[in-house]
């Protein structure tokens, strides 16, 4: 795990919302996906969902199996516009609940960062564009469908949701001018990013495991022939024995069966007790 | 110190819910319908959470109060606990809750009043017997009792049910509700241990052992009756050293004739909540020791620990009878 860079999904339905952090980060467009329009950089790559909470979904799946390892470690983000009966326009908001407006299911995010401080708000998923504002929430199209598809690949304190009111009862979604959504956008992006990398650095803190010799344990996995649940009791083995600093040697490679070894490292392991 | 509260839409108005939520006056509040949409799912990762939990109020339905596993108690029959908090304000690396739980967050259940009456109605229909009930099981008894309060109030139930015995376990030094009260014959407070180095590297958040023996001599000399409890007894590299300094340390402080109880036990974690801390902790060492598996339980392998409860037992025994040595077993 430890080693990876953290990468950044960011699942974003217009082409509006997505074009300032296209900027921002200098994403270049993967002109071979049809499904949907990607774009990408060594660490982070953008993937424009279209309208809807299921389109949002799909393209969240879409971009999971885009990885370059279903292992690495992925901060998800949405990103986009949503109304609010009066929060003013061009605010930034951190969604720490959604509610599916016609299933009533709720999903609550998990804020872990301390430092970076987005005020936050409750956030209803609707299906039409919302004029009423009946309820004191944001109001948006397509976050219920991203944190139940994201909630399945990662834990929910690596997806976030950021909304940017761009509508409320003084100005209505029907006076909404959707040519002023990037620069809304690009406003915020600079908090956006500070947010992230405090997650990032908690992704890289809660996940620094990593063992020391990669080649020398991938030296010993060749050397034997393991049944399947040999190969993985072998591997918890080396795992654990570099947990404890002990280093293999040579020895490793020369019993006269995947069963001699593995006894021989339940015995050296067996031997060692905790140090505090 | 919280940052999050969500509450249930059903205690919102409650006067205790109203109480805790002054107390965090700056903290980002939720609404939930049921603490269960927060705290169940799946989809979370408890060592992230652990680093910035939430509080969680909320109303428990049923099961306030449950048969503990056998093996649980100090010598009395039948033995129950209860549990008016989900979590621990502490991070002891080698806690059941990080592997039985999926969030980190605290939940706190307000309705005192139906833990109580649960906790009368057993001491009524039991009452040729001496039940005991265990609070500090799924959560430490007193460290959150400054927002909680529900010690003081349980102290008043147990004052009403003399044949019902109560133990408040503990590794915190909040006992102003225990010092501001009359001290109790049918109460015990249980402060765990283990060595000062032990405590200091696998136990974060956890009062000095030094304050906590200062909390148990004040509630002796107040009265109250207290208990030691060494568990989990992990066995590593000069242990005999560190346990024999904590024993000494211990034992010479405080007054042995009120100590309740002491009771051992050794580490054991049920294997699915092994398994799943270990995924949470892979650099942890304690995840990393060979281990046997015992009826459903993964332990650290019997014969190193035998030698270590058996030297503990021995100096322990030096300075109490063995009438109030107890363990706590699988």
């Amino acid at each position: 795990m430890g080693g990876h860079k953290v990468k950044r999904h960011f699942v974003i339905a217009h082409s509006l919302e997505a074009k300032p952090v296209i900027k921002h980060y200098g994403l270049v467009k993967n002109s071979s996906h049809r499904a949907f329009e990607v774009f990408e950089n060594d660490q982070i790559k953008l993937i424009i969902s279209g309208q809807g909470k299921v389109n949002c979904a799909a393209a969240t799946a879409y971009c999971y199996y885009l990885s370059d390892s279903l292992d690495e470690q992925v901060l998800w983000v949405n990103l986009g516009v949503a109304g609010h009966p009066h929060y003013p326009i061009g605010s930034l908001w951190r969604v720490n609940k959604t509610i599916d407006s016609s299933t009533s299911k709720a999903i609550f995010p998990v804020n872990v960062i301390r430092t970076v401080s987005i005020s936050a708000a409750p956030a209803i998923t609707v299906d039409k564009a919302e004029r009423d504002y009946a309820q004191d929430s944001l109001y948006d199209m397509e976050v219920s469908g991203f944190f139940q598809a994201a909630s399945r690949f990662t834990s929910l304190e690596y997806a976030s949701s950021f909304k940017i009111v761009s509508d409320n009862k003084d100005q209505t979604v029907d006076n909404f001018d959707s040519a002023a959504v990037p620069t809304m956008i690009e406003a915020q992006l600079a908090t956006i990013d500070d947010y992230l990398l405090e997650l990032e650095n908690n992704i890289i803190n809660n996940f620094k495991f990593n063992f020391q010799d990669i080649e020398f344990k991938e030296l010993i996995l060749n050397s034997y022939q393991f049944t399947q649940s040999q190969r993985i009791q072998c591997e918890t083995l080396l795992n654990s024995l570099a947990v404890h600093q002990i280093n293999l040697d040579k020895t490793a490679l020369h019993h006269t069966s995947a069963k001699q070894l593995l006894d021989s490292l339940s015995d050296r392991l067996s031997q060692i007790k905790l140090t505090v | 110190m919280v940052a999050t509260i969500y509450i249930e839409g059903q205690i919102a108005d409650h006067p205790r819910t109203e109480d805790i939520i002054r107390r965090f006056p700056k903290a980002e509040r939720i609404m939930c319908e049921r603490y269960s949409q927060v705290f169940n799912p799946k989809a979370q990762n408890f060592r992230a959470q652990k680093q910035n939990p939430a509080l969680i109020l909320a109303k428990k339905h049923k099961g306030f109060v449950l048969p503990t596993p056998p093996g649980y108690g100090v010598g009395g029959q039948p033995n129950y606990y209860f549990s008016h908090m989900l979590n621990c304000i502490y991070d002891c690396r080698y806690c059941f809750l990080q592997g039985m739980y999926s969030s980190a967050h605290y939940v706190v259940f307000v309705n005192y009043e139906d833990f109580a009456s649960e906790i009368i109605e057993y001491a009524e229909q039991q009452k040729d017997e001496s039940p005991w009930f265990f609070s500090g099981y799924d959560c430490d008894s007193l460290a959150f009792e400054p927002v909680t309060g529900f010690i003081n109030h349980m102290l008043n139930v147990f004052s009403e049910i003399p044949n019902a015995h109560l133990e408040i376990r503990t590794k915190s030094t909040q006992i102003r509700c225990l010092l501001n009260s009359k001290p109790l014959s049918n109460v015990v407070v249980a402060f765990s241990f283990t060595p000062d180095d032990f405590s200091r590297r696998l136990e974060f958040g956890v009062p000095a052992v030094d304050k906590r023996i200062m909390a148990m001599q004040q509630l002796q000399q107040q009265g109250w009756s207290v208990g030691l409890r060494f568990d989990p007894m992990i066995s590593y590299h000069n242990y005999q050293h560190s346990y024999r300094a904590l024993f000494e340390k211990i034992f010479s402080r405080l007054d042995s004739e009120t100590i309740h109880s002491v009771s051992m036990g050794g580490f054991r974690m049920p294997k699915n909540f092994f398994k799943k801390i270990k995924k949470l902790y892979p650099e942890e060492p304690l995840y990393n020791l060979a281990m046997e598996d015992i009826q459903g339980m993964r332990c650290l392998s019997v014969s190193a620990e035998q030698d270590m409860f058996e030297f503990c037992k021995k100096q322990i025994l030096s300075w109490i009878p063995e009438t109030k040595l107890y363990y706590c077993d699988i």
